[in-house]
Protein backbone atom coordinates (compact mmCIF):
# COMPACT_ATOMS: atom_id res chain seq x y z
CA UNK A 1 0.00 0.00 0.00
CA UNK A 2 2.78 2.22 0.49
CA UNK A 3 4.26 2.54 -2.88
CA UNK A 4 1.84 2.71 -5.00
CA UNK A 5 3.00 3.25 -8.39
CA UNK A 6 0.98 4.77 -11.23
CA UNK A 7 0.91 4.28 -14.49
CA UNK A 8 3.74 1.60 -15.27
CA UNK A 9 7.07 4.48 -14.59
CA UNK A 10 9.87 2.64 -14.88
CA UNK A 11 12.70 4.74 -12.92
CA UNK A 12 16.08 4.52 -14.98
CA UNK A 13 18.28 6.78 -16.58
CA UNK A 14 18.21 5.53 -20.10
CA UNK A 15 18.34 8.18 -23.79
CA UNK A 16 14.40 7.97 -23.34
CA UNK A 17 14.00 8.40 -20.26
CA UNK A 18 16.35 11.74 -20.59
CA UNK A 19 14.22 13.21 -23.24
CA UNK A 20 12.19 15.83 -23.20
CA UNK A 21 8.27 14.69 -22.71
CA UNK A 22 7.41 16.95 -25.09
CA UNK A 23 9.35 15.57 -27.60
CA UNK A 24 8.76 11.99 -26.66
CA UNK A 25 4.99 12.88 -27.46
CA UNK A 26 6.16 14.28 -30.75
CA UNK A 27 8.22 11.39 -31.48
CA UNK A 28 5.16 9.09 -30.70
CA UNK A 29 3.22 10.78 -33.29
CA UNK A 30 5.35 10.45 -35.99
CA UNK A 31 5.80 6.76 -35.01
CA UNK A 32 2.30 6.62 -35.49
CA UNK A 33 2.30 7.74 -38.97
CA UNK A 34 5.26 5.62 -39.56
CA UNK A 35 3.44 2.68 -38.87
CA UNK A 36 0.60 3.74 -40.90
CA UNK A 37 2.31 4.11 -43.96
CA UNK A 38 4.78 0.93 -43.54
CA UNK A 39 3.28 -2.01 -45.34
CA UNK A 40 6.28 -4.67 -46.02
CA UNK A 41 7.78 -7.04 -44.19
CA UNK A 42 11.08 -5.27 -44.55
CA UNK A 43 9.84 -2.07 -43.02
CA UNK A 44 8.36 -3.90 -40.17
CA UNK A 45 11.63 -6.11 -39.25
CA UNK A 46 13.23 -2.67 -39.50
CA UNK A 47 10.88 -1.08 -37.19
CA UNK A 48 10.82 -4.17 -34.94
CA UNK A 49 14.79 -4.11 -34.70
CA UNK A 50 14.77 -0.57 -33.48
CA UNK A 51 11.95 -0.67 -31.08
CA UNK A 52 13.86 -4.07 -29.66
CA UNK A 53 16.89 -2.17 -29.33
CA UNK A 54 15.03 0.59 -27.40
CA UNK A 55 13.59 -1.88 -24.93
CA UNK A 56 17.17 -2.86 -24.36
CA UNK A 57 18.11 0.38 -23.40
CA UNK A 58 15.42 0.75 -21.32
CA UNK A 59 16.41 -1.78 -19.72
CA UNK A 60 12.46 -3.47 -20.27
CA UNK A 61 12.48 -6.88 -18.16
CA UNK A 62 10.66 -9.40 -20.27
CA UNK A 63 8.38 -10.61 -17.92
CA UNK A 64 7.11 -7.08 -17.92
CA UNK A 65 6.56 -7.06 -21.47
CA UNK A 66 4.47 -9.94 -21.32
CA UNK A 67 2.23 -8.95 -18.95
CA UNK A 68 1.78 -5.43 -20.84
CA UNK A 69 1.20 -7.79 -24.30
CA UNK A 70 -1.36 -10.05 -23.04
CA UNK A 71 -4.05 -7.68 -22.48
CA UNK A 72 -4.09 -7.22 -26.15
CA UNK A 73 -3.54 -10.93 -27.19
CA UNK A 74 -7.30 -10.94 -27.70
CA UNK A 75 -7.71 -8.20 -30.02
CA UNK A 76 -4.69 -9.02 -31.86
CA UNK A 77 -6.36 -12.59 -32.36
CA UNK A 78 -9.73 -11.44 -32.70
CA UNK A 79 -8.66 -8.93 -35.49
CA UNK A 80 -6.70 -11.31 -37.24
CA UNK A 81 -8.97 -13.90 -37.97
CA UNK A 82 -11.41 -11.43 -39.19
CA UNK A 83 -8.75 -10.57 -42.10
CA UNK A 84 -7.43 -13.96 -42.52
CA UNK A 85 -11.71 -15.09 -43.42
CA UNK A 86 -13.13 -11.95 -44.87
CA UNK A 87 -10.20 -10.32 -47.01
CA UNK A 88 -10.48 -11.53 -50.26
CA UNK A 89 -7.97 -11.76 -53.35
CA UNK A 90 -5.39 -13.58 -54.59
CA UNK A 91 -4.45 -17.49 -54.57
CA UNK A 92 -6.90 -19.61 -52.09
CA UNK A 93 -4.42 -21.01 -49.38
CA UNK A 94 -6.38 -22.68 -47.49
CA UNK A 95 -9.82 -24.33 -47.62
CA UNK A 96 -12.62 -25.14 -44.53
CA UNK A 97 -15.69 -25.99 -45.96
CA UNK A 98 -17.23 -23.10 -46.81
CA UNK A 99 -14.70 -20.46 -45.64
CA UNK A 100 -10.85 -19.63 -47.56
CA UNK A 101 -7.82 -18.17 -46.41
CA UNK A 102 -6.50 -15.88 -49.72
CA UNK A 103 -3.38 -14.41 -50.16
CA UNK A 104 -4.89 -10.50 -49.37
CA UNK A 105 -6.45 -11.77 -46.17
CA UNK A 106 -3.03 -13.09 -44.59
CA UNK A 107 -1.03 -10.25 -45.75
CA UNK A 108 -3.44 -7.80 -44.49
CA UNK A 109 -3.91 -9.94 -41.27
CA UNK A 110 0.27 -9.89 -40.70
CA UNK A 111 -0.19 -5.50 -41.63
CA UNK A 112 -2.93 -5.46 -38.95
CA UNK A 113 -0.94 -7.44 -36.22
CA UNK A 114 2.07 -5.51 -36.78
CA UNK A 115 0.47 -2.09 -36.70
CA UNK A 116 -1.41 -2.94 -33.58
CA UNK A 117 1.83 -4.87 -31.74
CA UNK A 118 3.98 -1.43 -32.72
CA UNK A 119 1.32 1.07 -31.78
CA UNK A 120 1.29 -1.07 -27.98
CA UNK A 121 5.17 -1.28 -28.16
CA UNK A 122 5.74 2.19 -28.59
CA UNK A 123 2.96 3.55 -26.58
CA UNK A 124 4.35 1.33 -23.67
CA UNK A 125 7.54 2.22 -24.23
CA UNK A 126 6.60 6.40 -23.66
CA UNK A 127 4.86 5.47 -19.97
CA UNK A 128 7.63 3.23 -19.23
CA UNK A 129 10.22 6.30 -19.71
CA UNK A 130 7.71 9.22 -18.32
CA UNK A 131 6.53 9.78 -14.86
CA UNK A 132 2.92 10.03 -15.22
CA UNK A 133 3.21 13.75 -14.25
CA UNK A 134 5.86 14.72 -16.88
CA UNK A 135 3.39 13.21 -19.28
CA UNK A 136 0.75 15.25 -17.82
CA UNK A 137 2.49 18.47 -18.37
CA UNK A 138 3.71 17.72 -21.76
CA UNK A 139 -0.10 17.09 -22.94
CA UNK A 140 -0.84 20.40 -21.38
CA UNK A 141 1.87 21.90 -22.97
CA UNK A 142 0.09 21.42 -26.68
CA UNK A 143 -3.17 21.95 -25.27
CA UNK A 144 -1.63 25.34 -24.43
CA UNK A 145 -2.46 27.16 -28.14
CA UNK A 146 -6.56 26.12 -26.82
CA UNK A 147 -6.10 28.72 -24.44
CA UNK A 148 -7.00 30.91 -26.85
CA UNK A 149 -10.51 29.13 -27.46
CA UNK A 150 -11.10 29.25 -23.53
CA UNK A 151 -9.58 26.19 -22.37
CA UNK A 152 -7.88 26.35 -19.08
CA UNK A 153 -4.56 24.59 -20.18
CA UNK A 154 -2.49 25.51 -16.91
CA UNK A 155 -5.73 24.82 -15.01
CA UNK A 156 -5.91 21.32 -16.71
CA UNK A 157 -2.13 20.57 -15.92
CA UNK A 158 -2.71 21.27 -12.26
CA UNK A 159 -5.65 19.49 -11.93
CA UNK A 160 -4.02 16.44 -12.99
CA UNK A 161 -0.59 16.98 -11.21
CA UNK A 162 -2.76 17.18 -7.53
CA UNK A 163 -5.37 14.06 -9.35
CA UNK A 164 -1.91 12.26 -8.91
CA UNK A 165 -0.66 13.34 -6.12
CA UNK A 166 -4.19 12.50 -3.91
CA UNK A 167 -4.63 8.88 -5.91
CA UNK A 168 -2.31 7.32 -2.95
CA UNK A 169 -4.19 9.32 0.06
CA UNK A 170 -7.43 8.60 -1.11
CA UNK A 171 -6.22 5.29 -1.78
CA UNK A 172 -5.45 4.93 1.75
CA UNK A 173 -8.20 6.35 3.07
CA UNK A 174 -10.58 3.87 1.44
CA UNK A 175 -8.58 1.24 3.07
CA UNK A 176 -8.79 2.59 6.44
CA UNK A 177 -12.54 2.63 5.67
CA UNK A 178 -12.10 -0.91 4.81
CA UNK A 179 -10.82 -2.13 7.91
CA UNK A 180 -13.10 0.64 9.87
CA UNK A 181 -15.83 -1.71 8.62
CA UNK A 182 -13.89 -4.75 8.35
CA UNK A 183 -13.40 -4.14 12.26
CA UNK A 184 -17.48 -3.35 12.72
CA UNK A 185 -18.08 -7.36 11.24
CA UNK A 186 -18.73 -6.75 7.66
CA UNK A 187 -17.85 -8.92 5.13
CA UNK A 188 -16.00 -8.21 2.15
CA UNK A 189 -16.00 -11.69 0.62
CA UNK A 190 -18.65 -13.52 -1.92
CA UNK A 191 -18.93 -13.42 -5.45
CA UNK A 192 -18.39 -10.39 -8.26
CA UNK A 193 -21.78 -8.59 -7.69
CA UNK A 194 -22.12 -9.44 -3.54
CA UNK A 195 -18.90 -7.62 -3.46
CA UNK A 196 -19.44 -4.71 -5.34
CA UNK A 197 -22.73 -4.28 -3.48
CA UNK A 198 -21.50 -4.47 -0.28
CA UNK A 199 -18.49 -1.96 -1.26
CA UNK A 200 -21.37 0.86 -2.21
CA UNK A 201 -21.07 1.83 1.84
CA UNK A 202 -17.55 2.82 1.48
CA UNK A 203 -18.15 4.96 -1.35
CA UNK A 204 -20.15 7.72 0.07
CA UNK A 205 -17.91 8.25 3.39
CA UNK A 206 -14.62 8.05 0.73
CA UNK A 207 -16.70 10.85 -1.56
CA UNK A 208 -17.46 13.36 1.58
CA UNK A 209 -13.83 12.76 2.54
CA UNK A 210 -12.46 13.77 -0.99
CA UNK A 211 -14.99 16.73 -0.66
CA UNK A 212 -13.61 18.08 2.44
CA UNK A 213 -9.81 17.37 1.58
CA UNK A 214 -10.67 19.25 -1.89
CA UNK A 215 -12.14 22.38 0.59
CA UNK A 216 -9.21 22.52 2.69
CA UNK A 217 -6.66 21.92 -0.04
CA UNK A 218 -7.97 24.63 -1.86
CA UNK A 219 -7.78 26.94 1.47
CA UNK A 220 -3.99 26.28 1.87
CA UNK A 221 -3.47 26.60 -1.85
CA UNK A 222 -5.32 30.33 -2.43
CA UNK A 223 -3.20 31.02 1.19
CA UNK A 224 0.10 30.15 -0.74
CA UNK A 225 -0.78 32.61 -3.25
CA UNK A 226 -2.44 30.57 -6.01
CA UNK A 227 -4.68 32.31 -8.20
CA UNK A 228 -6.73 30.95 -11.37
CA UNK A 229 -5.35 32.58 -14.51
CA UNK A 230 -2.10 33.85 -13.47
CA UNK A 231 0.59 33.34 -15.04
CA UNK A 232 3.04 30.70 -12.84
CA UNK A 233 6.63 29.29 -13.51
CA UNK A 234 7.67 26.16 -13.13
CA UNK A 235 10.59 24.89 -10.46
CA UNK A 236 11.48 22.59 -13.05
CA UNK A 237 11.35 23.67 -16.24
CA UNK A 238 12.25 20.56 -18.06
CA UNK A 239 15.54 21.82 -20.43
CA UNK A 240 15.24 20.93 -24.30
CA UNK A 241 18.56 19.81 -25.30
CA UNK A 242 20.10 19.06 -28.52
CA UNK A 243 19.36 15.36 -28.04
CA UNK A 244 15.66 16.38 -28.69
CA UNK A 245 16.13 17.98 -31.39
CA UNK A 246 18.25 15.64 -32.97
CA UNK A 247 15.58 12.83 -32.04
CA UNK A 248 12.90 14.56 -33.42
CA UNK A 249 14.80 15.12 -37.31
CA UNK A 250 15.30 11.34 -36.71
CA UNK A 251 12.67 10.29 -36.62
CA UNK A 252 10.52 12.92 -39.57
CA UNK A 253 13.73 11.64 -41.50
CA UNK A 254 12.70 8.07 -41.23
CA UNK A 255 8.89 8.97 -41.76
CA UNK A 256 10.41 10.53 -45.14
CA UNK A 257 12.46 7.59 -45.81
CA UNK A 258 9.71 5.23 -45.17
CA UNK A 259 7.64 7.11 -47.76
CA UNK A 260 10.19 7.60 -50.00
CA UNK A 261 11.71 4.19 -50.35
CA UNK A 262 7.95 2.92 -49.92
CA UNK A 263 9.13 0.22 -47.12
CA UNK B 1 7.80 51.47 19.77
CA UNK B 2 7.84 48.26 17.66
CA UNK B 3 6.57 47.87 13.96
CA UNK B 4 2.99 46.35 14.03
CA UNK B 5 2.54 43.96 11.37
CA UNK B 6 -0.74 43.02 11.81
CA UNK B 7 -3.69 44.55 13.02
CA UNK B 8 -7.35 44.32 13.26
CA UNK B 9 -9.71 47.46 14.16
CA UNK B 10 -13.38 46.90 15.24
CA UNK B 11 -13.27 43.42 13.27
CA UNK B 12 -16.30 41.65 12.94
CA UNK B 13 -17.05 38.90 10.88
CA UNK B 14 -19.52 36.87 10.05
CA UNK B 15 -19.92 34.03 7.58
CA UNK B 16 -22.15 34.56 4.90
CA UNK B 17 -25.39 31.92 4.16
CA UNK B 18 -26.14 32.49 8.21
CA UNK B 19 -29.32 33.66 8.77
CA UNK B 20 -29.80 36.78 10.73
CA UNK B 21 -30.26 35.88 14.17
CA UNK B 22 -26.71 33.93 14.39
CA UNK B 23 -23.98 35.46 16.43
CA UNK B 24 -20.89 36.77 14.42
CA UNK B 25 -18.01 34.76 14.64
CA UNK B 26 -15.91 37.64 15.66
CA UNK B 27 -17.31 40.72 17.11
CA UNK B 28 -15.59 43.95 17.76
CA UNK B 29 -11.77 42.62 17.78
CA UNK B 30 -9.25 45.33 18.34
CA UNK B 31 -5.87 43.67 18.23
CA UNK B 32 -1.93 44.90 17.00
CA UNK B 33 0.77 41.97 16.48
CA UNK B 34 4.28 44.01 16.43
CA UNK B 35 6.51 42.46 14.13
CA UNK B 36 8.67 39.34 15.46
CA UNK B 37 6.23 38.57 18.37
CA UNK B 38 4.93 35.36 19.00
CA UNK B 39 1.01 35.38 20.45
CA UNK B 40 -0.88 32.30 21.32
CA UNK B 41 -4.36 32.30 20.16
CA UNK B 42 -6.11 30.24 22.26
CA UNK B 43 -10.05 29.35 23.00
CA UNK B 44 -12.53 26.60 22.63
CA UNK B 45 -13.98 25.32 20.00
CA UNK B 46 -16.14 27.99 17.54
CA UNK B 47 -14.39 31.05 19.62
CA UNK B 48 -13.54 32.17 15.73
CA UNK B 49 -9.71 31.20 16.40
CA UNK B 50 -9.38 30.25 12.67
CA UNK B 51 -11.77 32.65 11.36
CA UNK B 52 -9.72 35.29 12.87
CA UNK B 53 -6.55 33.84 11.37
CA UNK B 54 -7.94 34.13 7.76
CA UNK B 55 -8.97 36.85 7.82
CA UNK B 56 -5.12 38.02 8.72
CA UNK B 57 -4.26 36.64 5.66
CA UNK B 58 -7.46 37.76 3.28
CA UNK B 59 -8.76 34.82 3.30
CA UNK B 60 -11.94 35.71 4.64
CA UNK B 61 -12.67 39.34 4.79
CA UNK B 62 -14.36 41.73 7.37
CA UNK B 63 -17.79 41.91 7.32
CA UNK B 64 -17.48 44.81 9.34
CA UNK B 65 -14.29 46.90 10.81
CA UNK B 66 -10.65 46.21 9.28
CA UNK B 67 -7.20 44.22 8.83
CA UNK B 68 -3.79 45.51 8.64
CA UNK B 69 -1.01 43.45 7.49
CA UNK B 70 1.76 45.84 7.62
CA UNK B 71 -0.29 48.76 7.57
CA UNK B 72 -2.04 47.54 4.15
CA UNK B 73 -5.89 46.67 4.35
CA UNK B 74 -7.13 43.32 3.31
CA UNK B 75 -9.95 45.10 1.80
CA UNK B 76 -7.79 46.01 -0.99
CA UNK B 77 -7.47 43.03 -3.12
CA UNK B 78 -4.01 44.82 -5.00
CA UNK B 79 -3.20 44.09 -1.59
CA UNK B 80 -3.69 40.35 -1.60
CA UNK B 81 -0.94 39.29 -3.68
CA UNK B 82 1.50 40.71 -1.68
CA UNK B 83 -0.06 39.92 1.94
CA UNK B 84 -0.18 36.05 0.77
CA UNK B 85 3.90 36.11 -0.39
CA UNK B 86 4.61 37.25 3.07
CA UNK B 87 1.83 35.53 5.50
CA UNK B 88 2.26 32.24 5.21
CA UNK B 89 -0.46 30.00 7.06
CA UNK B 90 -0.61 26.71 7.95
CA UNK B 91 -3.09 24.36 8.72
CA UNK B 92 -3.76 21.58 11.22
CA UNK B 93 -3.59 18.40 8.84
CA UNK B 94 -0.54 17.96 6.83
CA UNK B 95 -2.10 16.31 4.10
CA UNK B 96 -4.25 18.68 2.81
CA UNK B 97 -2.00 21.24 2.13
CA UNK B 98 0.59 19.84 0.64
CA UNK B 99 -0.13 20.11 -3.36
CA UNK B 100 3.41 18.89 -5.21
CA UNK B 101 3.69 15.70 -6.25
CA UNK B 102 7.34 15.94 -4.37
CA UNK B 103 8.86 17.81 -1.46
CA UNK B 104 10.39 20.21 -3.50
CA UNK B 105 7.84 20.71 -5.95
CA UNK B 106 5.67 21.14 -3.10
CA UNK B 107 7.82 24.16 -1.41
CA UNK B 108 8.42 25.71 -4.60
CA UNK B 109 4.49 26.21 -5.17
CA UNK B 110 4.36 29.59 -3.16
CA UNK B 111 7.12 30.51 -5.52
CA UNK B 112 5.85 29.38 -8.88
CA UNK B 113 2.49 31.11 -7.69
CA UNK B 114 4.66 34.62 -7.78
CA UNK B 115 5.56 33.75 -11.39
CA UNK B 116 9.50 33.65 -10.13
CA UNK B 117 12.29 32.28 -12.50
CA UNK B 118 12.97 29.13 -11.57
CA UNK B 119 16.94 29.30 -10.89
CA UNK B 120 15.60 31.98 -7.93
CA UNK B 121 13.10 29.33 -7.35
CA UNK B 122 15.55 26.57 -7.42
CA UNK B 123 17.33 28.68 -4.80
CA UNK B 124 15.16 29.28 -2.55
CA UNK B 125 13.83 25.65 -2.12
CA UNK B 126 17.04 24.20 -1.00
CA UNK B 127 17.62 27.45 1.15
CA UNK B 128 14.36 26.23 3.13
CA UNK B 129 14.57 22.64 2.79
CA UNK B 130 18.50 22.85 4.48
CA UNK B 131 16.95 25.47 6.90
CA UNK B 132 14.18 22.80 8.45
CA UNK B 133 16.75 19.96 7.84
CA UNK B 134 14.58 18.08 5.22
CA UNK B 135 17.31 18.53 1.98
CA UNK B 136 17.28 14.71 2.02
CA UNK B 137 13.27 14.42 1.57
CA UNK B 138 13.44 16.91 -1.51
CA UNK B 139 12.72 14.41 -4.17
CA UNK B 140 10.52 12.23 -1.64
CA UNK B 141 6.49 11.82 -2.59
CA UNK B 142 4.90 13.41 0.08
CA UNK B 143 2.35 10.59 1.48
CA UNK B 144 5.13 8.16 2.43
CA UNK B 145 6.46 10.87 4.88
CA UNK B 146 5.14 11.10 8.61
CA UNK B 147 3.24 13.57 10.36
CA UNK B 148 5.96 16.03 11.36
CA UNK B 149 8.10 15.72 8.20
CA UNK B 150 5.02 16.78 6.41
CA UNK B 151 4.30 19.93 8.81
CA UNK B 152 7.64 20.66 7.83
CA UNK B 153 7.50 20.65 4.22
CA UNK B 154 4.67 22.78 4.75
CA UNK B 155 6.93 25.23 6.53
CA UNK B 156 9.40 25.07 4.45
CA UNK B 157 6.64 26.20 1.59
CA UNK B 158 5.76 28.95 3.42
CA UNK B 159 9.33 30.24 4.14
CA UNK B 160 10.79 29.61 0.72
CA UNK B 161 8.18 32.21 -0.14
CA UNK B 162 10.31 34.75 2.29
CA UNK B 163 7.32 34.80 4.89
CA UNK B 164 7.48 37.37 7.45
CA UNK B 165 4.56 36.05 8.98
CA UNK B 166 3.09 32.84 9.58
CA UNK B 167 -0.15 32.01 10.40
CA UNK B 168 -0.87 28.65 12.61
CA UNK B 169 -3.70 26.82 12.59
CA UNK B 170 -2.74 24.01 15.41
CA UNK B 171 0.01 22.79 13.02
CA UNK B 172 0.94 20.13 16.03
CA UNK B 173 -2.91 18.59 16.39
CA UNK B 174 -2.17 15.60 14.47
CA UNK B 175 0.91 14.70 15.48
CA UNK B 176 2.90 12.58 17.36
CA UNK B 177 5.13 13.85 20.38
CA UNK B 178 8.26 13.72 18.49
CA UNK B 179 6.32 15.31 15.64
CA UNK B 180 5.34 18.09 17.61
CA UNK B 181 8.44 18.19 19.54
CA UNK B 182 10.49 18.80 16.14
CA UNK B 183 7.38 21.75 14.87
CA UNK B 184 7.45 23.49 18.08
CA UNK B 185 11.79 23.72 17.88
CA UNK B 186 10.82 24.72 14.43
CA UNK B 187 8.51 27.51 15.62
CA UNK B 188 11.04 28.54 17.98
CA UNK B 189 13.86 28.89 15.63
CA UNK B 190 12.36 30.53 13.27
CA UNK B 191 10.72 33.23 15.47
CA UNK B 192 14.33 33.77 17.56
CA UNK B 193 16.62 33.80 14.58
CA UNK B 194 14.73 34.70 12.27
CA UNK B 195 12.68 36.90 13.40
CA UNK B 196 9.39 35.33 11.86
CA UNK B 197 6.30 36.77 13.73
CA UNK B 198 4.28 33.83 14.49
CA UNK B 199 0.45 33.77 15.69
CA UNK B 200 -0.31 30.01 16.41
CA UNK B 201 -3.85 29.03 17.53
CA UNK B 202 -3.35 25.88 19.81
CA UNK B 203 -5.48 24.08 22.22
CA UNK B 204 -2.34 22.37 23.81
CA UNK B 205 -1.62 25.27 26.88
CA UNK B 206 2.06 23.91 26.89
CA UNK B 207 2.41 25.54 23.26
CA UNK B 208 0.56 28.35 24.34
CA UNK B 209 3.03 28.86 27.25
CA UNK B 210 5.75 29.14 24.62
CA UNK B 211 4.71 32.71 23.36
CA UNK B 212 5.85 36.03 23.92
CA UNK B 213 1.73 36.85 24.37
CA UNK B 214 -1.50 34.66 24.63
CA UNK B 215 -4.53 35.96 23.50
CA UNK B 216 -7.97 34.02 24.82
CA UNK B 217 -11.09 34.43 22.59
CA UNK B 218 -14.62 33.10 23.27
CA UNK B 219 -17.61 33.43 21.79
CA UNK B 220 -16.04 35.64 18.71
CA UNK B 221 -14.91 38.18 21.34
CA UNK B 222 -11.57 38.30 22.98
CA UNK B 223 -11.95 38.33 26.74
CA UNK B 224 -7.83 38.55 27.83
CA UNK B 225 -4.28 38.93 26.80
CA UNK B 226 -1.16 38.99 28.18
CA UNK B 227 1.99 37.27 28.60
CA UNK B 228 1.92 33.54 29.55
CA UNK B 229 2.23 34.27 32.84
CA UNK B 230 -0.68 36.15 33.43
CA UNK B 231 -2.62 34.71 31.27
CA UNK B 232 -2.20 30.95 32.34
CA UNK B 233 -2.11 31.66 35.61
CA UNK B 234 -5.34 32.60 35.83
CA UNK B 235 -7.56 30.13 36.09
CA UNK B 236 -10.62 30.61 37.47
CA UNK B 237 -11.11 32.18 33.42
CA UNK B 238 -9.57 29.20 31.93
CA UNK B 239 -11.48 27.08 33.71
CA UNK B 240 -14.81 28.93 33.22
CA UNK B 241 -14.08 28.67 29.44
CA UNK B 242 -13.49 25.24 29.91
CA UNK B 243 -10.04 25.46 28.90
CA UNK B 244 -6.90 24.35 30.89
CA UNK B 245 -3.64 25.55 31.95
CA UNK B 246 -0.76 23.96 31.65
CA UNK B 247 0.42 21.14 34.34
CA UNK B 248 3.00 23.37 36.19
CA UNK B 249 0.08 26.06 36.67
CA UNK B 250 -2.70 23.76 37.33
CA UNK B 251 -0.60 21.65 39.82
CA UNK B 252 0.71 25.20 41.53
CA UNK B 253 -2.57 26.36 41.36
CA UNK B 254 -3.79 23.37 44.00
CA UNK B 255 -0.72 23.67 45.33
CA UNK B 256 -1.47 27.22 46.86
CA UNK B 257 -4.69 26.40 47.63
CA UNK B 258 -3.54 23.67 50.13
CA UNK B 259 -1.35 26.76 51.57
CA UNK B 260 1.97 26.18 49.93
CA UNK B 261 3.30 29.57 49.82
CA UNK B 262 3.90 29.99 45.69
CA UNK B 263 3.93 32.86 43.79
CA UNK B 264 1.86 33.55 41.10
CA UNK B 265 2.25 33.31 37.21
CA UNK B 266 4.00 29.80 37.48
CA UNK B 267 3.28 28.13 33.98
CA UNK B 268 6.65 26.38 32.85
CA UNK B 269 7.45 23.16 34.60
CA UNK B 270 10.80 24.41 35.34
CA UNK B 271 9.39 26.95 37.14
CA UNK B 272 7.49 24.97 39.45
CA UNK B 273 10.14 22.96 40.07
CA UNK B 274 12.78 25.85 41.05
CA UNK B 275 9.96 27.26 43.52
CA UNK B 276 9.47 24.14 45.35
CA UNK B 277 13.02 22.92 45.07
CA UNK B 278 13.85 26.88 46.96
CA UNK B 279 10.93 26.27 49.11
CA UNK B 280 12.21 22.38 50.47
CA UNK B 281 15.50 24.43 51.14
CA UNK B 282 14.10 27.16 53.14
CA UNK B 283 12.32 24.51 55.53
Amino acid sequence: MRSITLGRYLPGSSFLHRLNPRFKLLLLLIALAVIFVLKTYAGFSLLFLLLALAAAAVRLPLRLLAGMLRPIAYIVLITAIIYFFFTKGGVVLLRLGPLTVEQAGLSAGFLVIMRLLGLVFMSMLLTLTTTPLDLAQGVAYFLRPLGRLGLPAAELAMIMTIAMRFIPVVSEESQRLLRAQMARGADFGGGFFSRARKFAPLVVPLFIGAFRRADELALAMEARGYRIGARRTRLREEPVTAADWGALLLALAALAAVIYFRL
Amino acid sequence: MPEILLEARKLSFTYPGEDGESPPALEGIDLKVAAGEYVALIGPNGSGKSTLLKLFNALLLPTAGEVFFDGRSTADARNIPYIRACCGMIFQNPDNQIVGATVEEDVAFALENQALPPPEIRRRVSEALELLGISHLAASPPHLLSGGEKQKVALAGVLAAASRCLLLDEPTAMLDPAGQAAVLETLQMLNRQRGITLVHVTHFPEEAALAHRVLVLHGGRLVKEGPPAEVLADLPLLRALGLKSTAAAELAWLLREDGFPLPRGIVHNRELVEQLCSYARRI
